[in-house]
């Protein structure tokens, strides 16, 4: 979906159109089901439950996105938001919910050209690609590229806590996290 | 403290979020290599969200793998989103049919036109039409739904159906205390298939329901203006009682777990 077609799919959907709302879900719903399913606290329903919750928070929302190029990277918030509410337990939820709300309201920015979407995908892959053989890349390469399986899943799979599974996640997700920063400087984002 | 020491802190974020010149030169270079105190920082709950980098990330590491097509999340989604119609749904109360029953069609009725019987009925043929269901439940395990089956309110129900004729057809949802939901028009196929439109499978979401209802499946025969006649008896919110019928009754308990 280029980015013109997303931006009309965007438009259509804000005027209510079902089938534009249909066609954003079945883009994006990878994205945000992947977000959830690092969570190894969340069972299956619990990630359902995100997915849901995230689309619809985020259609009842699209008005206020100001950038269509952002709506990814905005519903990926969400559902972060979300996840790390049901992850962390009741008492937590209301900030958590008070958290999203501040991020709705700010809106997403828009990214950067040069970061468009198939750029970074290609950043994380060579990523993955230079990651040393071990445990660490086995987990990233079976949650991130196959991507069937959860983080509890892997848990499983691998004979490991849900927790270092997690921790390898978040890892990596951090190394990408530098990775991208480092770009956003070097083009003066910053 | 020398320029290789210094490494990513609240403080330094919030510099290059000023666009400190001599805090961006530093860490454009040094965060193009690894580094693990950096990542720390960034990987720790406590690190300020800054440039939108969380966002970027989970986009890229979602967007790794293509995702499939999901018609049960979106039957679920559009459930929530699109609040069918309530209507009344011609027929009897949902709990007192049995799950399949064949009918006689007289379209006619249907369309408005009395100019005579169609075709099919002149020669005295019958549609037959039977229901049958799956349902994913919030586990994502499938279970066959059977007459009388109890089913918890994530359940999302795929709907199958074998009819002997070419028809059109509307789905509804009844309950025995309230209006009906029209759940959409269809087109069907001879023989035994899901029921979709346009490739998309027909998810039913339980969610919001409580009790007893009862998936209903009308159809008759296609002809020149059966189409139409279908948006019209959706726009009416009617179905005539002479349209071939298949039901199946389920009870929808919020909370229960299946065995």
């Amino acid at each position: 979906m280029t980015e013109e077609e997303l931006s009309t799919c965007i438009q259509r959907a804000t005027r209510g159109a079902q089938d534009a709302h249909r066609e954003l879900y079945q883009r994006f719903h990878g994205s945000v089901r992947r977000a959830a399913l690092g969570y190894s606290a969340l069972g299956p329903a619990e990630v359902e439950d995100v997915v849901q919750e995230t689309f619809v928070r985020a259609f009842r929302e699209l008005p206020r996105l100001q950038h269509p190029r952002a709506f990814g990277s905005w519903l990926v918030t969400i559902a972060r938001h979300h996840a790390q509410a049901l992850s962390r337990g009741a008492q937590v939820r209301g900030r958590a919910v008070e958290d999203l709300a501040l991020e709705l309201e700010t809106t997403t920015p828009a990214q950067p050209p040069f970061l468009e979407l198939e750029r970074r995908v290609a950043v994380v892959r060579e990523l993955i690609e230079a990651l040393p053989e071990g445990p660490e890349k086995e987990t990233v390469r079976l949650f991130y590229l196959e991507g069937e399986l959860s983080a509890r899943e892997i848990a499983e799979r691998l004979g490991l806590g849900k927790s270092a599974v997690t921790m390898r996640l978040e890892r990596f997700r951090a190394r990408v996290k530098r990775e991208l920063l480092a770009r956003l400087l070097a083009a003066g984002v910053g | 403290m020398s320029d290789a020491g210094r490494h990513l802190d609240a403080r330094n974020l919030r510099a290059l979020q000023d666009k400190s010149p001599d805090e961006v030169a530093y860490f454009a270079d040094h965060l193009s290599r690894p580094c693990e105190v950096c990542e720390a920082f960034l990987e720790g709950a406590d690190a300020e969200p800054a440039f939108g980098l969380d966002a970027l990330a989970d986009e890229a590491l979602g967007a790794l793998t293509p995702a499939r097509e999901d018609a049960l999340g979106w039957a679920r989604l559009r459930r929530r989103l699109f609040a069918p119609r309530r209507v009344w749904f011609s027929g009897a109360v949902a709990v007192a049919v049995a799950a399949v029953v064949t009918l006689a069609v007289h379209p006619e009725l249907l369309t408005g036109s009395r100019a005579g019987p169609s075709q099919r009925l002149k020669g005295g043929a019958v549609m037959s039409l039977e229901l049958t269901a799956v349902a994913q439940l919030p586990d994502g395990s499938l279970r066959a739904v059977t007459e009388d089956a109890v089913l918890p309110s994530g359940a999302v129900v795929l709907v199958r159906y074998r009819s002997s004729e070419v028809a059109d057809a509307l789905l509804a949802l009844e309950s025995p205390d309230g209006p009906a939901q029209m759940l959409g028009g269809y087109t069907l196929q001879v023989g035994t298939h899901d029921l979709s439109e346009e490739g998309e499978l027909a998810g039913v979401s339980l969610e919001g329901e409580q009790g007893p209802r009862a998936l209903v499946l009308a159809a008759w025969p296609r002809g020149p203006s059966s189409e139409a006649a279908r948006s019209a008896a959706l726009a009416q919110r009617q179905v005539p009682e002479e349209a071939t019928q298949a039901r199946l009754r389920l009870r929808v308990e919020p909370g229960y777990v299946v065995p």
